[in-house]
């Protein structure tokens, strides 16, 4: 399965963008979860928004507690979209508005989306956010606003592009050195991961079957979060010990 | 005071959303290469009514975040003129690229829309929050006006300096001018955190500083109280090092204990939560200290080479500290500490390290001095994967000056009799303020803090605030302290000045960052480093302390030491190029780590690591002509008995009856709380309360067990009531609160700020902390009160 995608991604220079994220390194520090809002013109809102579950998070991290005191455990997991093969939110959009772009990262077309939160209901993992309200970003906070990535109007859905924006200029600007990026190069391309202080977090191509994200995917740590539904994610996850 | 935001919007052409998606995918790549993006891709979406308005040239500044005191190193991105992200600098190697939350909210803070915009003065009554504007001009001849005054009257040192986290040399600039000036009252926030550290190594070691760690070579760790991942200095350091620990070596697996009184997000993460009373964990340290010696463990070739006083130690130990008695003082079971013991001996290099709640009880010293003897025991350090001295680079010498002769003692007693560790008490100066004790507070500067929010017992300190005739507040925005203020004069933020930072001891190695300024000030704001060299110019006497003329030459004068030093990343051959260099990777570092210059490590008198410590005993002597056993006495130090000197448990001091005020309170800080840096950051806010969900304000933890028996349900408001005063919050059932324990984080129940601090809802818990002290260390005791609950309803 691999490999025959693989022969594929290099017959037609297509990649298959995949992220492993170590739960064992991961410290919960939420830098993620900032890095994000801030490369992607995430909206700014308050606590009201906050409060009725409208503040938009492209990554999130979530923690879960078991037992009683003092025989208690803790998990902590960051939670990007995890940019799914078989995505319910691609099934369910009624206009095509999401889809997987040429190098399997789902991504939305804000313009046609028609606003209609199929998707956002459908995704298993919440990782799926609906613009309530006009975005705002009270000025001077409109200087800050990164110029490579569109604010979206109210009334569309949005989530993690696995940051396409930055991926996209990076082979660009290889292809223009005439080299290809190497793994290193390529796990820091999301902002999430160049953030990331424990250096918990992993992309790249899975087409390629030597990158690191393959490596890590084949590890007997990975799994993949409700794994059981089918949704064939292309983040995993490395369990902690 | 460039203001160009209106030019660059004009000539921004429109696009549709799918001409915009398009380019995002396309065209950004190909603008990229050739080094302009924004002008393909600036749009404005009629929609969103929102327009693009960064566009022009991308450039890259180092800096050095200031957003918390660590100073890890930040690529500034600008595109045009403006600041649209900061990125982690590669080349600084406290985080090596990466950066913690904090830093992420760096252009919320430039760009908050709530800064002060320029210098005021108060027109209503103070703390009505009226202003009028005023020029720098005329800002600078009052404050001038003002001290000179004072200084004339004789009163030189009734002027108090907070001077809060100061980075790099604004600190030492503003202790250069309280000298300079006249007066021994400059406090910063050490009191809050970390002086019962410092104070415990210059008792053991001879240094009074906080550690640095090896971590990348250690294999276990032992946090005493705090939480790593949540309060430590330097953090994004430390969150490395908690991944590198486990994950960073194909060998070895570190292991990680979390020992405190709460499960924090680091009692997650760690390999093992240890529950712990507030408090004791210096007890536990001993106990593991009994286990070990009693079992033969203990590194006798360091002790034999490098300490003394180890056998007064080990009698003491072996006596008094059993697994059993010290499973009856902690609540650890006498198994744990029996395994932890093993554990900790057997897996050297290993390392025992102070947290932050180790620091926050009024026994604070002798839990910190119980940690550093179980390092030495172990003989952890000073070697490869253990616990290292932190060193600095070399700035040159001050220049000479003839400095006032200060007569009188400091307000908060630090270094006198009642605080013979001390170098300031933070959280008693609104006492010492509100009762003129010894002598009144005429003016009072506030750069970097807010007392009257950040400490414990802030309700004092307003009441302090409003009865100091002359107060200057630097703040960028109108916290709840500078609504106290008489003036107004707000410094840059961060991304717009230029500033030096030295780490915290972290890293071992001596490191300095330069941080450039990344935009052009936005307002009519002012470098308060530039505002004080002015001031001093004009008061005659101080400009042979201090003859620069900016902040800027300052700095550049003090670095040159560095690059005379010869040694460290930056090679030149001149100093114009050293500094180029500098301003170009933003950071400065020594040479690596050499282990074993005891000379520089163990400082003593004796020149060793003094189980027994003798200093405390010549300090004290030194405080009171001679009498120190009775400074040591009044201080409830058991002098003349044998144990005066060592390593021990004593019980903590607490403010409130167990009868009247069944719960022990238990503030802690979460990672996004930036405090005073950052209080109007929405970004913050909406991950504040990462365990509970919470967002926008905070909450009370209490076990369910707790909750139950005092009939309250998750959710609900309840009272929390001190000694001190109460506070109306929500209550959180929490699995990982101990019962009898109520955990609130500090950050919550901000009054201003700006429109989002103040937007934040819950209570401040330092509002109700009695500002109780380590007696030697002075250090606050924020864990040293009690509190009754009871529902909100019918009892307001």
């Amino acid at each position: 399965m691999i490999s025959s995608s693989a022969e594929q991604g290099e017959e037609n220079g297509r990649h298959r963008w995949g992220m492993v994220i170590d739960l064992d390194k991961c410290t919960g520090c939420q830098a993620c979860t900032l890095a994000c809002q801030m490369e992607n013109n995430v909206p700014i809102t308050g606590p009201e928004e906050f409060e009725q579950g409208r503040t938009i998070f492209f990554t999130e991290v979530f923690t879960d507690l078991e037992g009683e005191f003092p025989y208690v455990e803790g998990v902590v997991v960051p939670r990007p979209c995890l940019h799914c093969d078989n995505a319910p939110c691609v099934r369910v959009c009624p206009v095509g508005a999401t889809f997987h772009n040429e190098h399997g990262a789902v991504v939305i077309d804000y313009d046609a989306c028609i606003g209609c939160r199929f998707c956002t209901v459908a995704c298993p993992y919440t990782a799926r956010s609906f613009n309530y309200y006009t975005p705002e970003f009270p000025s001077p906070l409109d200087r800050a606003l990164n110029p490579d990535v569109p604010v979206r109007p109210a009334g569309v859905a949005e989530k993690c592009t696995f940051c396409f924006h930055r991926v996209d200029k990076a082979l660009a600007r290889a292809a223009e050195e005439g080299r290809e990026l190497t793994n290193s190069e390529l796990t820091l391309l999301p902002a999430c991961n160049q953030v990331c202080p424990a250096s918990a977090r992993y992309f790249g191509d899975l087409n390629d079957p030597n990158s690191t994200v393959s490596h890590l995917q084949r590890s007997p740590r990975a799994f993949y979060l409700l794994e059981d539904l089918g949704t064939e994610s292309k983040v995993a996850f490395l369990r902690s010990e | 005071m460039e203001n160009n935001e209106e030019k660059e919007k004009s000539g921004a052409p429109d696009y549709t959303r799918r001409e915009f998606v398009a380019l995002a995918g396309m065209g950004v790549a190909v603008a990229g290469m050739v080094g302009v993006i924004g002008n393909a891709v600036v749009t404005n979406f009629q929609e969103a009514n929102v327009s693009y308005a960064a566009a022009g040239e991308e450039t890259w500044i180092k800096s050095v975040c200031q957003i918390c005191p660590a100073g890890c190193g930040v690529n500034v991105r600008r595109v045009g003129d403006n600041v649209v992200k900061v990125e982690g600098n590669p080349f600084h190697r406290l985080n090596h690229g990466r950066l913690c939350p904090k830093a992420q909210a760096s252009t919320q803070v430039l760009y908050d829309p709530d800064r002060l915009q320029g210098p005021m003065q108060r027109v209503g009554e103070r703390g009505a929050g009226q202003w009028e504007p005023i020029t720098w001009e005329e800002a600078r001849a009052r404050v001038v006006g003002e001290l000179d005054r004072l200084r004339t009257a004789g009163d030189a040192h009734t002027l108090l300096f907070l001077k809060g986290h100061a980075p790099g040399h604004m600190s030492h600039l503003i202790d250069r001018f309280c000298q300079a000036y006249g007066t021994p009252n400059v406090a910063d926030l050490g009191s809050q955190c970390t002086s019962a550290e410092k104070a415990a190594h210059l008792l053991n070691q001879g240094w009074y500083d906080t550690s640095a760690y090896d971590w990348e070579k250690t294999r276990y760790v032992i946090f005493f109280g705090g939480s790593f991942l949540e309060d430590w200095q330097p953090q994004v350091q430390m969150l490395s090092a908690y991944s590198f620990i486990r994950r960073g070596r194909p060998d070895t697996r570190g292991r990680i204990i979390q020992v405190g009184p709460r499960l924090s997000i680091s009692g997650h993460k760690a390999d093992e939560w240890i529950p712990i009373k507030p408090g004791m964990e210096g007890a536990l340290a001993l106990g593991l200290a009994h286990v070990i010696i009693k079992e033969n463990q203990h590194d006798l070739a360091f002790i034999d080479d490098h300490t003394s006083g180890f056998e007064e130690f080990s009698a003491l130990v072996l006596e008094e500290y059993s697994p059993e008695a010290v499973a009856e003082i902690t609540g650890v079971p006498a198994e744990t500490i029996k395994r932890l013991a093993r554990e900790f001996a057997g897996s050297r290099p290993a390392i025992a390290a102070a947290g932050q709640g180790l620091g926050a009880s009024t026994n604070a010293l002798f839990n910190n001095a119980a940690i550093n003897a179980l390092n030495a025991v172990m003989g952890n350090i000073d070697v490869e994967g253990g616990v290292l001295k932190q060193r600095y680079p070399t700035f040159t010498e001050w220049p000479k000056a003839t400095l006032p002769e200060i007569e009188q003692p400091r307000l908060d007693g630090a270094g006198g009799p009642a605080h013979p560790l001390a170098r300031c008490v933070y959280h008693e100066l609104p006492d010492h303020i509100l009762n003129d004790d010894p002598y009144p507070v005429n003016a009072l500067f506030i750069y970097d803090c807010n007392p009257a929010f950040d400490s414990p017992g802030a309700s004092r300190w307003r009441e302090a605030l409003a009865k100091i005739p002359f107060i200057v507040s630097f703040a960028s925005v109108a916290d709840e302290s500078a609504v106290y203020a008489d003036l107004l004069l707000p410094d840059h933020t961060y991304l717009e000045r230029l500033m030096d930072v030295t780490p915290p001891a972290g890293m071992g190695r001596a490191m300095v960052g330069l941080a450039s300024p990344a935009s052009a000030p936005l307002y009519d704001t002012r470098h308060t480093g530039d505002f004080l060299l002015e001031v001093a110019s004009d008061l005659e006497g101080m400009a042979e302390a201090l003859p620069w003329a900016t902040f800027e030459e300052l700095v550049k004068f003090r670095f040159k030491g560095v690059y005379d030093s010869g040694q460290g990343s930056i090679q030149a051959d001149s100093y114009d190029e050293f500094w180029q260099i500098l301003q170009e990777r933003g950071v400065w570092e020594g040479l690596r780590y050499q282990y074993g210059q005891w000379d520089e490590v163990l400082t003593t008198p004796s020149g060793s690591f003094e189980f027994q410590m003798e200093q405390l005993a010549e300090i004290a002597n030194n405080v009171s002509d001679g009498d120190g056993e009775a400074v040591l006495a009044a201080l409830g130090i058991g002098a003349g008995t044998e144990r005066a000197l060592l390593p021990r448990h004593e019980d903590p001091v607490v403010s409130g009856d167990e009868e009247n005020y069944p719960l022990q309170l238990i503030p802690y800080i979460v990672l996004p709380d930036a405090a005073n840096r950052a209080p109007n950051a929405p970004a913050l806010w909406n991950i504040y309360g990462l365990l509970m969900k919470e967002g926008w304000g905070n909450w009370a933890e209490l076990n369910p067990e707790t909750a139950h028996a005092l009939g309250i349900e998750d959710e609900e408001l309840i009272w929390v009531e001190s000694p001190e005063g109460k506070i109306q919050i929500k209550a959180r059932l929490y699995d990982g609160a101990m019962p009898g324990a109520i955990n609130i984080p500090l950050g919550g129940g901000h009054t201003a700020g700006g429109r989002w601090a103040s937007a934040v809802s819950g209570a401040n818990p330092a509002d109700i902390v009695t500002p109780l002290s380590d007696p030697l260390a002075g250090s606050a005791a924020w864990l040293g009160t009690r509190v009754k609950v009871y529902k909100a309803e019918g009892n307001g």
